[in-house]
């Protein structure tokens, strides 16, 4: 048990420094823009695009802008279960990255795979965690003991890949 | 439990394009391993767990009531883990409840042993959306006129009865059915 506490530490995400994407009012300039989003977009999926970093980043750029993903997902037009899949490491489409590069003026070039690791000596075990509203305390550490379990397993998992 | 502004149509929204890129039509089962595999989620039984746990503590967990289902995230990666001594219909729910929460993209909270974490909104949002997953609107306006069929409704789609009346009750089928009948 206090094992478990012990290990609760907060992890310090790197802090991105996002720019507003510049506004531009001339609809044909915008167009052009896109598509060239859109040639640069397919050149970096080709070449190892980190899309799990970038989500990160996506998230802080979120978090600066006090929105809820729901907006990011409206204003940007990129679905919610694009988002969640490049969570898990899955790339967006070239529209998808174009649309989400478009709307956070994030560089996807400096999201190489490889390039800077995510990880961190801090950890923090993250849950969403179902179950009866009223534990007694011994039920409450056995699920403890699952929850270090399924953490331990998810790490094995993150670091074969 | 009152969700904030636009969130309702928001997760129709989510869930009607999950199950399209699923290729699921209104009259498809949704199939939650399905779709964590299309998310890129592992998905686990508990059993999994049974080799690196003390057994005194895994069976707790595996044969009490409390315990469901849960993901953690680890370095942005969400890994889930239900409790297959449950029924299939429970087990749907569960991970249907956990997928919602991914796809709403929820904050994971950092696990606080023994502490309860606070009731929050986002348990009745995941609740609401993987209900859509389940049964979609039509379905439940369906099982709604027809309320014979609605054991038959509720084994077709992998959910329980119970299930299938909470989706009737806050999907607004009665009110669309009186509608119908009344024009």
């Amino acid at each position: 048990v206090a094992r478990i506490a012990n290990s609760q530490l907060v992890v310090q995400n790197a802090i991105y420094r996002p720019e507003v994407a510049d506004v531009k009012s001339n609809c044909s300039y915008r167009i052009a823009k896109q598509g060239e989003r859109t040639g640069e977009a397919r050149l970096l999926l080709k070449r190892g695009f980190d899309s799990g970093r970038f989500y990160t980043a996506l998230n802080d750029t979120r978090r600066v802008r006090n929105l809820q993903w729901r907006q990011v997902a409206e204003e940007s037009g990129v679905s919610a279960s694009t988002l969640t899949r490049m969570a898990q490491g899955k790339g967006p489409d070239v529209d998808g990255l174009a649309a989400l590069t478009q709307w956070s003026g994030l560089d996807p070039k400096n999201f190489f795979a490889g390039e800077t690791s995510r990880q961190s000596d801090l950890e923090t075990v993250l849950t969403y965690l179902r179950s009866a509203s009223e534990l007694s305390p011994e039920e409450a550490e056995s699920i403890a003991q699952i929850v270090r379990g399924a953490w331990e397993l998810a790490k094995k998992r993150v670091a074969e890949k | 439990v009152i969700f904030a502004r636009g969130f309702k149509k928001y997760a129709e929204t989510v869930a009607a394009d999950f199950r399209g890129e699923l290729r699921l039509t209104t009259d498809d089962r949704f199939d939650p391993f399905v779709g964590a595999e299309s998310l890129g989620i592992p998905v686990l039984p508990l059993e999994d767990l049974r080799p690196i746990c003390e057994s005194m503590h895994f069976a707790r967990v595996r044969d009490g009531r409390a315990f469901s289902a849960l993901t953690v995230i680890c370095e942005g990666k969400s890994l889930i883990v239900y409790n297959d001594a449950h029924t299939d219909t429970r087990i749907n729910n569960s991970l249907a409840h956990e997928l919602a929460h991914a796809l709403l993209q929820h904050e994971p909270q950092p696990f606080a042993n023994g502490v309860r974490l606070r009731y929050r909104e986002e348990e009745a949002e995941a609740d609401y959306l993987a209900g859509l997953l389940l049964i979609p609107n039509l379905v439940a306006v369906r099982a709604c006129r027809d309320s014979e069929k609605l054991a038959s409704i509720a084994a077709r789609f992998g959910v329980s009865d119970q299930l299938l009346k909470y989706r009737i009750n806050v999907s607004g089928a009665r009110r669309r059915v009186i509608r119908t009948y009344s024009t």
